[in-house]
């Protein structure tokens, strides 16, 4: 075994070379496939194309002045091979005969802000960020921005929102599906 | 001893190597793994083994990842496979590769072990070895049985009451065994869910205990060596594991390879379309490597039934088994065999044979249903998917009109679903030529409205006819 010929050594280096390279080979040509299949679907978006989804949330005289009220409304989400219903809740104030609409996720990271009288504050419990009551974030609130606003329109006595989902942590808003 | 196996490096890279080795022996695994002495010198025959452990890598990696999609129960199973086929990139190459994966291991089961039964390599205390192997042998079948139920479709759950039932076969225990099997009396989620956790879970557990231990008593046993020399000749042509036989295990299992990514891409997996225990139209046939099995079950009526399904199936695998122990003459040479010869050529070709007269009875009896049900199958997988939709919009759809129930749903289903004898009416509404206005005219006049296998419906009033329209543009 010591005492190999160069024509053995050469055979030996060829086959040694040449399984690494068949191995190699193999791998990389099912890392592709793979890394592609375990990414699925997650980078796609929806194509919703250009059309708002109006979502009812009730009589636009319904709402009290100044007051915070919690609206749940049902969307419609995309689940894999499954089309179902989920329960987001809207912060609706009424401010004369405009409207804020909050949509009550922490800008933070994505905790949900309750309303608390007592402290006159939208209140992450998360990582204690608070907010006033037109959305603003308080001083040494964990959140870079304040609460996000949804787009709302009066249609037929109805406040109507469009649903969005935007991006965590950013000191500015920005659409993330 | 220096191995020619371990590499040798300089510099940096030697030292790095060398701190490494001291910590962790990697000198000593490669020697002891790459090493090997093989009497009689590497042989592309000695490629069946590996290359049955890269198909089981390979079914282990592209299993892994399906189950990331998968789910088990009766409700999802179907459609998470159709979503894998249609929607997820790659998705229809990986199951591809592991539904072709799953007859190349068989292939090769037979392979390897026709080829030690040729070398008499399970001679000369290598009775462990042989008994490791054909425990991995059943365990290879258990597993195309276990997965062969995991899609839900058509032939998965036919073909899966015909193994249960032929396990109720067993005396005195059968029923108790099917209940346990299926988990109750029906089969659903439970069953799903059971054949899942055997697939995924307990099997490839055993298999690899099985191939670990399989591998040690190989090594400890050593390589047989080929059946026509002497030990000392053999001895005289010992050639190293490494390079020689790493290499023409690396080429046969690129062979392989090559050969299902091909089959992966050029032919799509079937899936047909989700399991309806109402059809009875359905001829229901086992994965190609059992047909053999399900003619045999033909020639067994009636209460003689057992002797088809479990007696004579299991005689012979009890014969492979214990073959070192029936066996005990030393000699190797095939030629000098001629009991254990004979007997092997006779079982493949009593294999051949009944493989062949379960096509031929199926070409003469049931070719047009068969080639029905390919075509049904292929048609399922080109249409667009489809979520399914659990929204609530979707369970606020209203019952059916009575005038529906009575002249509709017994071809389209109550719900519009679709029937054996008439397409789904659900997402109808969506496509040319099918508005409110058009769907009432059809029903008055089918064939004016390009549906002329359906019946005009007379009977249906014209108020009628608007309200089952009206409806039918509320299915989604």
């Amino acid at each position: 075994m010591s005492d190999l010929s160069e024509v053995d050594k050469t055979k030996r280096l060829f086959m040694g070379l040449g399984s690494i390279v068949i191995g190699a080979g193999i791998g990389g040509a099912l890392a592709y496939p793979i890394f592609q299949f375990a990414v699925g679907n997650a980078l796609k978006t929806a194509d919703d194309g250009d059309s708002k989804d109006w979502i009812d949330l009730g009589s636009a005289s319904e709402f009290e002045e100044g007051k915070p009220t919690a609206k749940k409304i049902t969307i419609e989400i995309r689940d894999g091979w499954v089309k179902s219903s989920s329960d987001e809740t809207i912060w609706v104030v009424k401010k004369g005969n405009e409207f804020l609409t909050f949509t009550a996720t922490c800008p933070h990271l994505g905790c949900k802000v309750n309303w608390v009288p007592e402290r006159s504050e939208y209140f992450c419990p998360c990582h204690n960020s608070a907010f006033e009551v037109t959305g603003e974030k308080k001083p040494g609130a964990a959140s870079a921005r304040g609460l996000d606003t949804l787009e709302y329109r009066v249609s037929d006595g109805k406040l109507q929102v469009v649903f969005q989902k935007f991006k965590n942590l950013l000191p500015t808003k920005e659409v993330f599906s | 001893m220096a191995s020619p196996a371990i590499p040798q490096f300089n510099g940096t890279l030697g030292k790095i190597y060398d701190w490494v080795d001291e910590r962790a022996g990697i000198s000593e695994i490669m020697h002891e793994l790459l090493d090997e002495p093989i009497p009689g010198g590497t042989k592309y025959a000695y490629a069946f083994g590996s290359a049955l452990l890269f198909i089981f890598a390979l079914q282990s990696i592209t299993g892994v990842f399906l189950a990331m999609y998968y789910v088990p129960s009766a409700e999802d199973a179907h459609k998470s496979v159709e979503y894998i086929m249609k929607e997820v990139p790659f998705g229809a190459f990986m199951r591809g590769m592991h539904h072709y994966g799953s007859s190349a291991m068989v292939i090769m089961v037979v392979l390897h072990i026709l080829q030690i039964v040729i070398w008499g390599a399970y001679k000369q205390k290598r009775e462990l070895l042989w008994l490791v192997g054909a425990g991995l042998f059943q365990l290879v079948l258990a597993f195309s049985l276990s997965g062969y139920l995991l899609p839900w479709d058509m032939k998965a759950y036919y073909g899966t009451v015909v193994t249960v039932g032929i396990a109720s076969e067993v005396p005195i225990f059968g029923d108790m065994i099917k209940r346990i099997i299926i988990g109750g009396t029906e089969m659903g989620t439970i069953t799903i869910s059971r054949f899942f956790m055997v697939h995924v879970f307990l099997l490839p557990a055993l298999t690899a205990g099985g191939i670990a231990a399989h591998l040690y008593l190989f090594r400890k046993a050593q390589p047989a060596g080929p059946f026509n020399m002497t030990e000392q000749e053999a001895m005289f042509k010992v050639e190293p594991f490494w390079p020689g036989q790493v290499f023409k295990d690396a080429v046969f299992s690129l062979v392989v390879f090559a050969i299902l990514a091909y089959l992966s891409f050029a032919t799509l997996a079937p899936l047909e379309p989700k399991a309806d225990p109402s059809q009875t139209q359905y001829v229901a046939r086992p994965e190609w490597y059992f047909l053999f099995l399900f003619q045999l079950l033909k020639y067994f009526p009636g209460s003689t039934a057992i002797i088809g399904s479990l007696i004579i199936p299991g005689i012979v695998m009890a014969i492979i088994t214990f073959l070192p122990f029936l066996d005990r003459n030393p000699e190797r040479h095939p030629l000098k065999r001629p009991f254990v010869m004979l007997g092997t050529l006779a079982l493949l070709v009593a294999i051949g044979a009944l493989h062949l007269l379960a096509k031929q009875d199926d070409n003469q009896n049931f070719a047009a249903q068969l080639k029905a049900q390919e075509e049904e199958g292929a048609r399922f997988l080109k249409e667009p998917f489809e979520p399914k939709d659990t929204s609530q919009k979707s369970l606020a759809v209203a019952p059916p009109p009575e005038a529906f129930v009575k002249n509709c749903a017994v071809c389209h289903g109550e719900n519009g679903a679709g029937g054996p004898a008439g397409p789904k009416l659900v997402g109808i509404a969506k496509k040319p030529g099918r508005s409110k206005e058009e769907i009432a005219g059809l029903i008055e006049n089918p064939s004016a409205y390009d549906a002329s296998k359906m019946p005009p419906m007379p009977q249906v009033s014209a108020a009628e006819r608007a309200a089952i329209a009206e409806w039918i543009h509320t299915l989604k």
